[in-house]
């Protein structure tokens, strides 16, 4: 009842479903609320903005791919719940607060630049497309003016290493393309194979990596990895590329030149 | 006597005699060469993309995929204790396989690019171009129809084809609609052209074999089509072409080695990309 009711919220605050189409249960994903505190007649609506200094926090029980179109406007990390946070939230009071976040999988979204970001919820597995959530926050990536006294530290702690909780990469190359031997071996080498099917997210059974044309139909793909060509397909490099996607973020990058730098980049993401 | 590769693929030598390697009692064959009155040059794209590995460039790459352990035989050797990734079709006793040449390279196309495994059957396209009568073709007729249709699924639920059946009767919508799942995509190439003489052609399919780019070859001397899987250095300076044929409990896990001029196909696609 829960995910309908927040589903209707979405609808009516800038938050669309890709389809209309509802067949399964939607995943419990829950987006940070604006409090209702004019009218209790008027339900609550998802935050729609997101300041520099704050924390977007999105709550699920299943893994999410988080989708932004365009790309460069949120820094998007995963962390495995539940989890303390002390920090600004978007749907805060603009004070420094600790809370408590305690379903499976957590999301945090920070600003990096301004302008109006989109932002696809996508979980893993989905089956609809009704279940995939999307929404329009107005992103302020201005750093705020220091307040009045001594600056920042200047030693922060360094930001901690967030586990990997899904790991995905896609080999592009041109069908047909000659390469060079080096790179001819990528990625069907047996130790970049050894590596990926030990550590990318499986799916129904098969490895989380493939061997992509930049013209690759992915009609009866398996459908994270179909989601996931879908959003960078439009944004590869020429091809041979890489694309490389841990905890729903997508990079894309030059193609490796050998079987070992294509491990010491996989591992770089993958750990 | 047999000789082999890696000590365990038997080889088909240029001048041995026919042995129970090349003609073992009980095989059905079915390639009708193509007639290209009926069957133009035209009807393929053109080769013309593909750049081509020079002969003095084989060691290089073959010497690359043996040490990364990269080539397509690998891929399919790749179960544990060298068992292959799937067990090669059957054309079992009809005179399919020029569509079994093409069906065991998309399988080796989707192998290479970690799509889900699926288990073709072959004898579909076959018996719906024959009418579901058993006759000869060449792998072109097999591959065009894998275009435009795409190839069906092994199996007796919903939109699958029986395993060996040449019964019309599963021909259906539904079986339309699944076939259309696993098509060629992208245009392939016709290595045997006539504009091409035969040393272009040689070098154009040890080109694909060096680059895992598999499809069906067809060999006159033969009357056989089956699926080119690797060009293979057997000795230093000796090559052939590995191939997996469609004959059950043959070679190492159907692989063997065409050597000399009876690695020399007569007609020959790229797989170059299938649906995903």
């Amino acid at each position: 009842m829960r995910c309908l009711i927040l589903t209707a919220l979405l609808i009516g605050c800038h938050c669309e479903p890709v389809t209309c189409q509802d067949i399964v249960p939607t995943p419990q994903i829950i987006l940070p609320m604006v409090p209702a505190v004019v009218a209790p007649d008027v339900p609550p609506q998802a935050v729609g903005t997101l300041k520099a200094d704050e924390f977007y926090v999105i709550e699920s029980d299943v893994e999410l791919i988080v989708r932004q179109f365009p790309v460069g406007l949120i820094d998007v990390e995963s962390s495995a719940g539940p989890i303390r946070v002390r920090g600004k939230f978007s749907d805060g009071s603009g004070k420094v607060e600790t809370r408590d976040y305690r379903r499976g999988y957590i999301y945090f979204l920070t600003a990096v630049s301004s302008g109006t970001a989109g932002v696809d919820l996508i979980p893993v597995g989905v089956l609809q497309e009704s279940s995939i959530i999307r929404h329009v926050l107005s992103v302020d990536g201005t750093a705020p003016k220091p307040p009045p006294g001594p600056g920042p530290d200047p030693t922060p702690d360094p930001k901690p290493p967030q586990p990997v909780t899904s790991f995905r990469a896609i080999f592009v190359k041109e069908s047909g393309d000659t390469l060079n031997p080096q790179q001819t071996a990528i990625p069907a080498a047996k130790a970049i194979r050894d590596y990926l099917i030990a550590k990318t997210t499986p799916e129904g059974g098969v490895a989380g990596w493939r061997e992509y044309d930049p013209q690759q139909t992915t009609t009866n793909e398996q459908a994270t990895m179909k989601a996931l060509w879908e959003a960078v397909k439009s944004k590869l490099l020429p091809a041979p590329c890489l694309v490389i996607e841990v905890n729903g973020h997508a990079t894309v990058m030059p193609f490796p030149a050998n079987v070992d730098e294509t491990l010491k980049t996989l591992k770089k993401y993958g750990g | 006597m047999a000789s082999f590769y890696k000590s365990v693929i038997p080889v088909i030598e240029t001048d041995e005699p026919e042995t129970n390697l090349s003609h073992p009692s009980g095989a059905t064959f079915g390639l009708v060469p193509r007639d290209y009155s009926t069957d133009p040059q035209t009807m393929f794209a053109p080769p013309s993309g593909l750049k081509i590995i020079e002969e003095s460039d084989w060691d290089a790459y073959y010497d690359e995929q043996e040490a990364m352990q990269s080539s397509l035989e690998h891929l399919y050797l790749c179960g544990p204790n060298g068992e292959p990734a799937f067990k090669n079709l059957d054309q079992n006793g009809d005179g399919y396989c020029w569509s079994y040449s093409t069906g065991h390279s998309i399988m080796l196309d989707r192998l290479r690019r970690n799509l889900p495994p699926v288990r073709l059957n072959p004898h579909a396209t076959a018996a719906i171009i024959k009418k579901g009568r058993d006759e000869g073709g060449w792998c072109g007729q097999s591959a065009k129809f894998g275009r435009e249709n795409g190839y069906a699924v092994e199996g007796t639920g919903p939109g699958q084809w029986p395993l060996q059946s040449r019964n019309l009767k599963y021909d259906t919508p539904e079986l339309r609609a699944e076939m259309a799942k696993y098509r060629i995509e992208e245009e392939w190439v016709d290595l045997t052209q006539q504009l091409y003489d035969q040393n272009l052609t040689k070098a154009q399919v040890a080109t694909c074999g060096l680059t895992n780019i598999p499809g069906p070859g067809d060999y006159n001397h033969w009357s056989h089509s089956v699926a080119r899987v690797r060009w293979v250095r057997i000795e230093r300076g000796s090559w052939g072409q590995l191939i997996l044929n469609s004959w059950p409990n043959w070679g190492r896990y159907g692989l063997g080695v065409l050597r000399g001029n009876k690695a020399i196909c007569d007609g020959a696609l790229a797989i170059r990309l299938t649906s995903g």
